[in-house]
């Protein structure tokens, strides 16, 4: 019983504490931001006119249909510079085994919609690597590519429009299991 | 001046949400069972037992039915058959078939035959199979005995 007291008082220390800092947060942000008004005047008509960037996906990056591989080996889906796709297996993965008929969606890089303000630069930023899965197995996906320019940079048309393109690398390992792979990735596009 | 303050916060806040954005997109791959083939046990691509007369041909179709060509006369007990294959992969993907020709020898003697297949097939619920049935070609006065050979046939996924 008298050690109630104790944590109560504690806890009420802590809110009133809290309270403070965050009137203190308040008090910070608005002198800084009067301090920077007379400077970001010219800055607000600019804003007016700036297009919030938008990313939409519309194609799903699809590495298709493979036979089983015996052997380890890769099937790349490399997009380059000028918006060229190119399809390359190698390793176990050989043409025969991506040679097969295409069902669904068939193969092909993955495609974006980046709409904003035109003739905008933007900067796109890739994953890394990811894995794909069938529920119990799964596979990496790395060596992402897009038709981008050096640094990732791809312009907005005039008409504030850009189809953004990735490609991948699949990763099968030998024998991997048969199924149905799939799996997300993330893409950060910085409007200029 | 207050109004100058809130305008500055909106500039922050309006650039700051139009500079970046992020989206998800999927990836997706589909790893396909190998196709396979096996011969179908104690099958064989049988042209019976014929005479070779002036000679002529023996002909065996996908369905097991043997005719004579030219000279050539079956002779009683002449039994005929046609080869058959097993062929095992992906749920309901179709296939294409391709068989080579081939010799069939005894000894010394041998005669030559072409094979007829299915140009394709389809898998039901993985699995499938097809006969393959031929044509000998028997010379004038073809030695007599039992002649046998071989030949390949292959599957691939359309």
């Amino acid at each position: 019983m008298q050690q109630q007291p104790g944590p109560l008082t504690r806890s009420a220390a802590m809110s009133q504490k809290t309270t403070l800092l965050m009137a203190a947060a308040l008090a910070g942000i608005l002198p800084g931001q009067a301090h920077a008004a007379p400077a970001q005047a010219s800055g607000f008509t600019q804003a007016n006119v700036v297009i919030p960037g938008s990313i939409v996906p519309i194609d799903i990056l699809r590495f298709g249909q493979i036979i089983q591989p015996t052997s380890a080996g890769t099937l790349t889906i490399a997009v380059a510079s000028d918006g060229t796709v190119t399809i390359t297996p190698a390793g176990g993965v050989t043409a025969a085994s991506i040679g097969i008929l295409q069902t669904g969606l068939g193969r092909g890089a993955g495609m974006f919609e980046l709409t904003g303000t035109p003739n905008r630069q933007t900067t796109t930023t890739l994953p890394t690597s990811i894995t794909i899965s069938n529920g119990a197995q799964t596979m990496t996906v790395n060596n992402f590519s897009a038709n981008t320019n050096g640094g990732g940079k791809l312009k907005l048309d005039a008409t504030g429009h850009a189809q953004l393109l990735v490609g991948a690398r699949l990763n099968v390992g030998a024998n991997q299991v048969p199924g149905n792979y799939s799996g997300t990735y993330t893409i950060t596009v910085a409007f200029q | 001046m207050k109004k100058i303050v809130l305008a500055a916060a909106l500039v922050a806040l309006s650039s700051g949400a139009a500079h970046a954005a992020t989206a998800t997109g999927s990836a997706t791959a589909t790893i396909v069972t190998p196709i396979a083939i096996t011969h179908a046990s104690g099958a064989t691509l049988d042209f019976g037992t014929f005479d070779a007369g002036t000679g002529g041909s023996v002909s065996v179709t996908q369905g097991g039915v043997g005719s004579v060509g030219g000279g050539v006369q079956f002779v009683s007990g002449n039994a005929n058959a046609a080869d058959a294959f097993n062929v095992t992969g992906e749920g309901t993907r179709a296939f294409n078939i391709s068989t080579t020709s081939g010799t069939v020898s005894n000894g010394s003697a041998t005669m030559a035959f072409t094979t007829s297949a299915p140009a394709s097939g389809t898998l039901a619920s993985g699995a499938a199979s097809f006969s393959v049935g031929g044509s000998l070609t028997v010379a004038s006065g073809q030695a007599t005995g039992t002649y046998t050979g071989s030949y390949n046939a292959t599957v691939v996924y359309q």
